[in-house]
């Protein structure tokens, strides 16, 4: 098996709760809670789970924005925290991020080929003659026309700015993209088209993929591995089929009968 | 007669300078009992469509023309109701609801005709307490009042499957989950014994697990107590579950009716065709993938 290229190992990620006019804090929450799990070179792993289960805490844990309160998380064995400065650039060329809201995720000023030269620039990746034809390239690979270069996110349908997105985590060369819900705030035939666009570049470049979705339908259609999460826990990770077929945990056949929309199955006890 | 039908359903929004034509003649009805889905993407009138027939949507900028007819005599056998005089408001069955009074049609809007709405949490009101919030339904479209009325919406809540429904009969909006929320909307909207349910997108703000117990309850509702219910939806999957009927909408017109086993089995639009693909393509079953 390859070598994981990020690699999380027990860990958690807690928040103070605090009450009162000091601010007292009473409890903590555990967002993410003794989590360990890897992605390898060129897998599709599916990260399901409902909303506050932990799954974005978790994503930005993998990627560095956010540090654990207690474990640690390996970019190709080496962990995040004794990254700094040159090392810690590179890092963040290898993993990349696209977020669930293309319209929040761009800056309303920025035309795409500024967008897209941010991280060239960033990450000196193209010389100022280059970075034209690299922008090309890019636009070219998530199937946009060449003339967007001189767009503003407004001039661009939901799709097309999710393209965007995915167009920008590409800029780097990563190794890996994870994907937080890129589909849920994009009407059904448009999500579609990225689930294929995703597809196609797992394929074409032999991109690893972490995929994070409430929609095991979306999920299971992409990925090769699933893993679910529940209330900041993992509660159990296999590959697609076997996921699907033998479940091992009550909550994740909840999920299936709920993904199926078997309205027929016993009503669920496990959430009220 | 059907209990609702709708013909030439037109509706434009002037906006400055240009007009937006966002529903185009468009033709059904929804027979007593009767589940009719209404699906499309976002921005292909549905929404318009289910705000038009009671004209909730303001005027101008909207512009709306064609019939709306609500035919009383089909009123389920299961809601009769507590008093004959809620029929008399401008005697509007029968009548096209678009040239209807205002006031007319404020005493259909939650009455006879009730919505759900996609967000139960900017739906209810955040000062007032669940109860309240139920019991003001109630007095405002049935006969109950006082121990009859607390009575009444302390069964609806149990009916919605909210436990200890004394409890929650004092909570606010923000103590219960979004589920339970949308439960409260779908009891209160029910309390008023409605002809028509209108659910807008009723199940798409919640959580999957959340989403199979509304379903489940809007059609065990529908059985029991034979409702009609108009579902706006995007999502095919809901609509093969619990609907008779389907419309498909796009840019403003309805291009394709019927019972949903026929259009799912021979889809007629290329809109259809795309939005079954997408349903075969996430499909959890291997032999339906990729299709």
């Amino acid at each position: 098996m390859a070598d994981p290229i990020i690699e999380a190992r027990t860990v958690s990620k807690s928040y103070p709760i605090r009450t009162g006019v000091w601010r007292r804090q009473v409890s903590m929450i555990r967002a993410v809670d003794q989590v360990s799990c890897a992605l390898r070179a060129g897998e599709s792993l599916g990260l399901v789970g409902e909303s506050g289960c932990g799954k974005t805490t978790l994503a930005k844990l993998l990627i560095g924005l956010l540090s654990p309160t207690a474990g640690e998380v390996f970019l190709h064995g080496q962990s995040f925290d004794t990254l700094r400065g040159v090392r810690l650039l590179a890092a963040r060329r290898t993993v990349q991020f696209v977020f669930q809201d293309p319209v929040n995720s761009l800056n309303p000023r920025l035309t795409v080929e500024d967008t897209l030269g941010e991280p060239l620039a960033i990450h000196r990746l193209a010389s100022r003659g280059n970075r034209r034809t690299r922008i090309r390239e890019l636009l070219e690979t998530v199937h946009l026309p060449a003339a967007y270069a001189s767009r503003l996110p407004r001039e661009l349908s939901g799709g097309e700015r999710q393209r965007i997105g995915i167009a920008r985590a590409l800029a780097t060369n990563p190794e890996a993209l994870i994907c937080d819900e890129p589909i849920a705030s994009l009407d059904v035939s448009v999500g579609a088209q990225i689930l294929e666009l995703l597809r196609e570049l797992r394929r074409r470049r032999r991109l690893a993929l972490l995929f994070i979705s409430h929609d095991l339908r979306a999920v299971a259609s992409l990925c090769e591995r699933i893993a679910v999460m529940r209330q900041g826990q993992l509660l159990e990770a296999a590959p697609t089929e076997e996921l699907l077929t033998r479940p091992r945990q009550p909550y994740t056949e909840l999920l299936i009968r709920s993904a199926e929309l078997d309205l027929d199955a016993p009503a669920a006890t496990l959430n009220t | 007669m059907a209990l609702l039908t709708v013909e030439h359903l037109s509706v434009r929004y002037h906006t400055g300078q240009t007009t937006v034509q966002a529903v185009n003649d468009v033709n059904f009805t929804v027979e007593p009992g009767e589940i009719v889905a209404l699906v499309g993407e976002s921005g292909s009138g549905k929404t318009s469509v289910a705000l038009a027939l009671t004209r909730l949507l303001p005027s101008p900028p909207a512009v709306l023309s064609g019939r709306v007819i609500l035919d009383p005599s089909t009123h389920p056998d299961g809601l009769a109701r507590d008093s004959a005089h809620r029929d008399a408001p401008g005697g509007l069955h029968g009548t096209n609801l678009l040239a209807a009074s205002e006031d007319a049609l404020r005493a259909i809007r939650g009455g006879t005709i009730s919505y759900v709405f996609q967000d139960p949490g900017t739906s209810l009101n955040p000062v007032l307490t669940i109860g309240e919030q139920l019991l003001e339904a109630i007095t405002l479209h049935t006969d109950a009042r006082g121990a009859d009325a607390r009575r009444l919406a302390l069964e609806w809540l149990r009916r919605v499957g909210i436990s200890s429904a004394e409890e929650r009969f004092g909570a606010y909006p923000h103590e219960f989950s979004g589920g339970m929320q949308q439960r409260v909307m779908i009891a209160m909207a029910l309390a008023a014994h409605p002809s028509l349910l209108i659910a807008d997108e009723p199940t798409t703000a919640l959580d999957v697990t959340i989403q199979v117990q509304i379903l489940r309850l809007l059609r065990d509702l529908q059985r029991t107590l034979n409702l009609s219910v108009l579902l706006i939806s995007h999502d095919l999957m809901v609509v093969e579950r619990i609907a008779h009927r389907v419309g498909v909408m796009s840019a403003g017109r309805l291009v394709e009716l019927g019972a949903v086993e026929q259009v799912l089995r021979q889809p007629a639009h290329p809109y259809t065709k795309e939005l079954l693909r997408y349903r075969s393509m996430v499909s959890l079953r291997k032999d339906e993938a990729h299709g």
